[in-house]
């Protein structure tokens, strides 16, 4: 068979079941399942050829999950869950509002830095825009915040999510590109810092042009010595923690798992020290990370064998050959890689998205030259801007779901708008001046 | 009679689950004590790692077949959300049912597997140790397995697998 028309089969395959509601994992298992069959189980009686084709994909999953590298998955999903089920998270949130005083649009600026925390440590975009949606806007509203004040700062947090560390979503990447984990999470930081800063800039700006979209309201005067003390208390701790992980991961003190097993134990040891840590919210902690820690394994299970097919029945050498015979630029490369991601967010979830393209874009990545660290920055800020991509992005229909009763499509999308611009212009920031992601990683030990 | 079963088998998985939540916090104490006495210079023992790096496939197979109760597998609902209520109920149907058989297929071979790592006493070279394999490749059939009927109970039982509303569940 050509290899286009195995690409084609495979990959259509996957989409049919999953279209078809199969879960995802399961629908990997199977079309691998079949292709292993085929492409891996040699010849003989269909019993025989079932058991080597099943047995290598068997193995395949068996390698692939027992090894260290995927301990930060569920570390990172641990360290989010204590903080939130312990209060940590709330505490934080309060004081950074009480902190922001009278600042012009605060609740927007307290969404954007509560919400990076929230979906950087719940491992899930949905999720987090879920719980913002219903915990913020009604409030926002209630303040008189215009819906591009209160939804674009809720849609505009999930990109900071993929980027600043802990990202269980990096990791993931990491493992199916086999990249260096620790360089990936480490490079993502400064792109993080700087679309908070566009973040930031942008509210601001907005605020600034049109003061009735977050009208100021009076809140209680703080001294500025009880705002150090809330500061020091119940804002730099936490942070601390944060810090302290991707400090241990850059220094080569620790490694991504080790470290991430130390912020676990970081948020452990606060819980202690503020007196919230009760037997209820280390157990809810537990068992919240074991669903998405297993949910994403029974994935990882499925899409073992995924990449080894592709390549065993040529299908990857294939594409690769017939596209670098076009001699296309590089940028080209890149941004039809992009684009295909943008359509794929408009009808799955990231780690399907990652799944179905990591096999196939990093090989063509490796041969267009791209560095492999700087590539997956690249993905990681494609996977989220597609969730959150008008007209079509998930991302937007769970903030439907949860806005208040009135809040039209539209408005949503019009809000997403300008925060999607800014994760583009990072995103053409990189491209332009790729130190922003590698810079970091090659000051690492 | 099924009724009783039933609620047996939901304490199972339930009792399953959480030992997968129990096992992730565990391995992060394993963690944490072989990086503490690595530090001090201290001997630890090999077994932590053994310990962690199996624990994804037990932690799979433990939970896995409660999730899939719970309907907590990411999947994308947007043909059974285009179709009418008739429609779905079908649809949804066989679609467990070929979940079920894809899930038996694994059980069945991946079984065949760990029996014949326990016969030929295949061991797996880890943190040093020499570990017969198949003390992690029967986990495969066990989780499998428990997942099919799981999924069968969404062929024949009352309710269904999806829920008709689009988008991607998770």
């Amino acid at each position: 068979m050509e290899w286009y028309w195995t690409l084609a089969s495979l990959i259509g395959a996957i989409l049919v079941l999953m279209a078809a509601g199969l879960p995802v994992g399961i629908a990997f298992i199977a079309v691998n399942v079949v292709a292993a069959m085929v492409y891996l189980g040699g010849s003989g009686g269909f019993f025989e050829v079932a058991e080597r084709g099943v047995g290598v994909l068997a193995g395949n999953a068996f390698e692939s999950m027992t090894t260290f590298a995927l301990v930060p998955i569920p570390m990172f999903l641990l360290m989010g869950e204590l903080f939130f089920h312990t209060g940590l998270a709330n505490r934080m949130f309060t004081s950074v509002e009480k902190l922001m005083g009278r600042v012009p649009a605060r609740l927007s600026y307290v969404t954007v830095a509560g919400g990076t925390a929230f979906a950087t440590l719940s491992g899930s975009s949905m999720g987090s825009t879920a719980l913002l949606g219903t915990l913020m806007v009604p409030e926002m509203t209630r303040r008189g915040y215009k819906k591009s004040m209160s939804i674009g700062p809720i849609l505009g947090t999930g990109g900071l999510a993929m980027m600043i560390p802990p990202s269980a979503l990096a990791v993931l990447l990491g493992t199916l590109a086999e990249l260096d984990i620790g360089k990936l999470l480490i490079a993502g930081v400064l792109p993080g810092l700087i679309l908070a800063a566009m973040y930031t800039v942008l509210i601001y700006v907005m605020a600034k042009r049109d003061p009735d979209a977050a009208p100021a309201y009076d809140i209680e005067f703080i001294p500025w010595a009880r705002r150090l003390k809330l500061l020091f208390r119940d804002v730099v701790p936490m942070v601390s923690v944060v810090i302290g992980v991707i400090v241990l991961i850059m220094g080569g003190v620790a490694t991504p798992s080790e470290a991430a097993a130390f912020g676990c134990l970081g948020v452990l040891l606060l819980a202690v020290c503020y007196r919230s840590l009760t037997l209820k919210s280390t157990w809810t902690s537990m068992e919240g990370a074991a669903r998405v820690t297993i949910m994403a394994l029974l994935i990882i299970f499925g899409s073992a064998t995924f990449s080894q097919i592709l390549a065993f029945s040529g299908a990857s050498s294939g594409l690769i050959n017939w596209v670098t015979q076009f001699d296309l630029d590089p940028m080209v490369m890149l941004l039809a890689m992009f684009g295909i991601l943008l359509i794929l967010g408009m009808f799955m979830d990231q780690l399907s998205m990652m799944l179905l393209t990591v096999p196939i874009f990093f090989p063509l990545a490796i041969k267009f030259g791209f560095d492999p660290i700087w590539f997956g920055v690249i993905i990681l800020l494609a996977l989220e801007i597609s969730f959150t991509t008008p007209p079509f992005g998930l991302l937007l229909f769970v903030m439907q779901g949860v806005s208040p009763p009135g809040t039209k499509f539209s408005e949503i999308c019009i809000a997403a708008i300008p925060f999607m611009a800014c994760a583009m212009l990072l995103v053409a920031l990189i491209i332009i001046f790729p130190g922003i992601a590698t810079w970091l990683p090659s000051l690492g030990n | 009679m099924l009724k009783i079963i039933d609620t047996y088998h939901a304490r199972l998985l339930r009792g399953m689950a959480a030992l997968a939540a129990l096992y992730l916090g565990l391995m992060m104490v394993a963690i944490i004590y072989s990086v503490a006495f690595r530090s001090l210079g201290l001997e630890y023992s090999s077994y932590s790692f053994v310990f962690i790096e199996y624990g994804f496939i037990y932690t799979l197979m433990l939970g896995a077949p409660w999730l899939v109760r719970q309907r907590g597998h990411v999947y994308i609902e947007i043909i059974t959300a285009a179709v009418r209520d008739r429609v779905r109920n079908v649809l949804s149907r066989l679609v467990a049912a070929l979940c079920c058989f894809v899930c038996l297929v694994l059980a069945f071979y991946a079984g065949a597997l760990a029996f014949e790592d326990y016969v030929v006493g295949e061991l797996d070279v880890r943190g040093s140790r020499d570990i017969p394999r198949w003390i992690v490749t029967a986990a495969l059939p066990v989780g499998f397995g428990l997942m099919s009927v799981e999924f069968l109970r969404f062929v024949f039982g009352r309710e269904i697998m999806h829920t008709g509303q689009a988008g991607v569940h998770e």
